[in-house]
């Protein structure tokens, strides 16, 4: 009993970190990884968020940053079916902190905090299996607020 | 034999799992000619605990003044901000970033820095520990100095925790240490890193409060491999950023001395260091392995080659960005990969 797991285990972490097509379709299947989807979350006061300077690389990302601590946005994926095919837990800082220093001492002052526009970059692993990604919902948790759907400009 | 199995099978799967899947990347863009500021943040990045027990890459790519955009803020002339981060962030995605930072060559503005969401600035004359500072801004960190009355009464009135920062109004008296914690352990973000054996009371338990934060002590700068996690208990600690808040607003902290988040001079002291390490693994940044190849060995690689870690001046950038694992198992596998082609190419057909 107790080798079988030991054979289990080698066998699982050899099939994670392994380069063959039959571990790389497992991860896939499991929606670890895929080709990387990348973006930039654009949020403002002004408007709703939304992303720009959307593509996608061939190259195989492993997600392993899909539950951010401190979360304050949820993004949600959505294929050419409209299927939900991917979501993501993500912190951004909703406000600009500008903070002189006194250089000598290493204080702060004259600091100065505003809701303004920010920005940050987003990576997702898009897989076979979930076909192409053609729209995105994004959710503020500190806003409670859900905003409409959104097609991707790429 | 059992034990040598079970020794074995335990040691593959440990390596593994340490092994990089995936080197977090900041690139720093800059138009510093003379000054080295980039590679002093580099080399903060790489040296700094918690950053750097994780596959931290710092690439640093030199542009033109005009393509950074950066400027002084509306009315202060001295605090400077980069009004193109959301292109820049786009430019950055193309070399396979996931953390972009300014530097902005400068002696204009002084000491200034700033963050706007995602991107921190600062200026050329500005000690590197305040990129630092600003990009735990960007993980959710706040302020531990005090707010000028303008600041905080924006800032203060915000119900929302930090990983570093609660409001909590005190009872006027507690029973013991345990009613205080039932009454607030909800409220403090960092609650499962207080030992049972820190209480959160003072005065015999009958008031809320390790104690007060001490801004005259320091938390030395770590840069070590290891935590500091016997040098400062992590409790919950009275601080003073909400004090010119009208009314004032009593918030606290996990750390008892001066950190990063107040003076650039500080270090993160132990309870910020174990905050941003959940941070920064929550983020996707894979430990690394603390096996340090021999140092003549990796000069002696070629900037393709240089293994996660190590910081890159200007390579060209990356048409294709592989994330792909980079244990010890795809290097087998790509080994023996390469042994079939080359076996295959030499058969003649």
């Amino acid at each position: 009993m107790l080798k079988s797991l030991y054979i289990i285990t080698i066998l699982s972490v050899v099939l994670i970190y392994s380069q063959t097509s039959f571990s790389q379709s497992m991860k896939k299947e499991l929606g670890i990884c895929g080709k990387t989807f990348n973006t930039v979350l654009k949020i403002s006061p002004k408007a709703d968020p939304g992303f720009s300077n959307s593509f996608v690389t061939a190259a195989e990302f492993c997600d392993n940053g899909r539950y951010e601590q401190g979360a304050n946005f949820i993004i949600s994926l959505y294929n050419a079916k409209d299927q939900l095919i991917y979501d993501k837990r993500i912190f951004l800082n909703t406000l600009n902190f500008q903070e002189g220093h006194d250089i000598k001492s290493g204080a702060f002052k004259k600091t100065r905090i505003v809701e303004g526009s920010n920005s940050r970059i987003l990576k997702f692993p898009v897989s076979a299996e979930m076909g192409e990604v053609t729209s995105y919902k994004i959710e503020s948790l500190e806003a409670k607020k859900t905003y409409p759907k959104k097609k991707i400009k790429w | 034999m059992k034990k040598i199995f079970r020794a074995l099978t335990f040691t593959i799967a440990a390596l593994c799992f340490m092994s990089s899947a995936y080197a977090y990347k900041f690139v720093i863009y800059t138009d510093e000619t003379v000054t080295n500021k980039s590679g002093e943040v580099g080399e903060l990045l790489k040296t700094t605990y918690p950053f750097n027990k994780f596959d931290v890459e710092v690439e640093v790519v030199h542009v033109d003044a005009s393509a950074l955009g950066c400027g002084s803020t509306n009315g202060i002339d001295r605090l400077v901000t980069c009004k193109d981060s959301e292109g820049i962030q786009a430019k950055a995605m193309k070399r396979g970033g996931d953390q972009v930072m300014i530097i902005k060559n400068t002696s204009k503005y002084g000491g200034s820095s700033g963050v706007g969401g995602g991107v921190p600035v600062i200026t050329s004359s500005t000690p590197a520990r305040a990129m630092l500072h600003e990009y735990l801004h960007t993980l959710g960190l706040c302020d531990e100095y005090e707010y000028a009355a303008s600041e905080a009464g924006f800032y203060c009135s915000q119900e929302a925790s930090r990983p570093n920062l609660t409001f909590i109004v005190p009872l006027s008296a507690y029973t013991d240490d345990s009613f205080a914690r039932a009454k607030h352990s909800g409220k403090i973000p960092w609650y499962g890193d207080i030992l049972s054996t820190t209480p959160i009371t003072g005065a015999s338990g009958t008031r809320l409060g390790t104690g007060d934060v001490d801004f005259k002590k320091s938390s030395p700068i770590n840069t070590s491999q290891q935590s500091q996690v016997l040098g400062e208990p992590t409790g919950l600690y009275q601080g003073k950023i909400c004090n010119q808040a009208v009314p004032k607003r009593i918030s606290w902290h996990p750390g008892g001395g001066s950190t990063i988040m107040e003076n650039t001079q500080s270090g993160l002291g132990a309870p910020l260091e174990k905050i941003v390490e959940r941070l920064m693994a929550s983020k996707g940044a894979r430990r690394k392995m603390q096996i340090d190849e021999p140092k003549e060995n990796r000069e002696t690689l070629s900037n393709e080659q240089k293994p996660a870690g190590e910081f890159v001046v200007n390579p060209v950038p990356q048409v294709e960005v592989n994330d792909t694992s980079r244990s010890m198992f795809k290097s087998f596998f790509t080994w023996l990969n390469d042994i079939f082609s080359q076996i295959m190419n030499s058969i003649p057909k």
